[in-house]
């Protein structure tokens, strides 16, 4: 890894790459590095709606990972302070932003999740913001710990429609991950 | 009644409610780990504060909230249906939402809870920089 760091570095930089985190993931490296994405975008003289944009879509694809991820840190215990593990890269591309966030889940996440985003695919800008204002006064599901709306919040902030990919694992196990453009 | 005061960090609002003046003031972001956790107290203040008031009292909800996350965005819908609530029932709640006019998605924001009420006074109070 040492002798091949450098080269990393620089392909992360080809790539547009301004920020690459893999790991436990936690809200305090959450504030961090939305703390400093933030300023890095206003140093990039990205107008207040693009940084509110990419920082919304940061903040959901983040809590999302903290939220869902299957990797954890204790493994086994479901203690409510555990470290959900996930990989976050935000980035700029072709002049426009990119938040691409993914992590483990189990495949009948990965199934609902697949379904939600083919759903949430079909709706213009118009229609996702009337499914959001519904969805803001029903009940989150049974395995929501957010309001069930983080998801709906990265279409309506993204500029064009998120990609998602499934890498499987094993039987129970996928690698799920999102792409959003701002 | 006692006054509920929070002071606002990176990713919690600074909230500042005054029985005595009956004003509620809110500041900041507020994208937590667990909205309903940080929003429970709040929503346990207003409840018991609008519920002992007469009709024709007036109440201010005073907002300036630069972003917030979408568990939070409900945990606010809950707060200003307790309002609108109150306002049906004869209080005259006025919630003043003011938002910079760059911030786009504060405006817009602003207006989708607008939309969402009946009785409630709702206004859109936007602002510059200060010179």
């Amino acid at each position: 890894m040492l002798n091949h760091l450098y080269s990393f570095y620089e392909e992360l930089k080809e790539d547009g790459v301004m920020f690459c985190f893999s790991g436990p993931t936690s809200q305090s490296v959450l504030e961090g590095i939305g703390l400093t994405l933030r300023r890095k975008m206003e140093f990039e003289e990205a107008g207040t709606s693009t940084v509110q944009r990419i920082f919304s879509i940061f903040v959901e694809q983040v809590q999302n990972i903290i939220n869902y991820s299957i990797e954890r840190t204790p493994s086994e215990t479901d203690c409510g302070n555990e470290l959900r593990h996930g990989i976050v890269i935000v980035g700029r591309c072709n002049g426009k932003f990119y938040v691409l966030c993914g992590n483990k889940v189990s495949l009948s996440q990965s199934n609902e999740l697949l379904e939600r985003i083919k759903f949430l695919s079909t709706l213009n800008k118009d229609e996702l913001r009337e499914h959001y204002k519904d969805m803001r006064r029903r009940d989150p599901g049974e395995n929501s710990k957010g309001a069930g709306l983080g998801f709906l919040e990265i279409f309506r902030r993204a500029s064009e429609p998120p990609e998602c990919h499934v890498a499987q694992i094993d039987a129970e196990t996928v690698f799920f991950s999102v792409k959003a453009v701002g | 009644m006692k006054r509920l005061f929070i002071e606002q960090t990176v990713s919690t609002l600074g909230v500042d409610f005054d029985p005595q003046t009956a004003t509620m003031i809110l500041r900041g972001e507020s994208y937590p780990e667990n909205a309903f956790k940080f929003f429970a107290p709040l929503l346990e203040w207003l409840n018991v504060f609008l519920s002992g008031l007469e009709s024709g009292v007036k109440v201010t909800l005073d907002i300036d909230i630069v972003y917030f996350n979408s568990s939070s965005s409900k945990a606010l819908m809950n707060v200003f249906d307790m309002l609108d609530a109150a306002a049906k029932g004869g209080v005259e709640a006025s919630i003043f939402w003011r938002y910079h006019v760059e911030n786009e998605i504060a405006r817009e924001c602003g207006e989708e809870f607008q939309e969402e009420l009946g009785h409630a006074r709702f206004e859109m109070v936007p602002y510059e920089d200060a010179s």
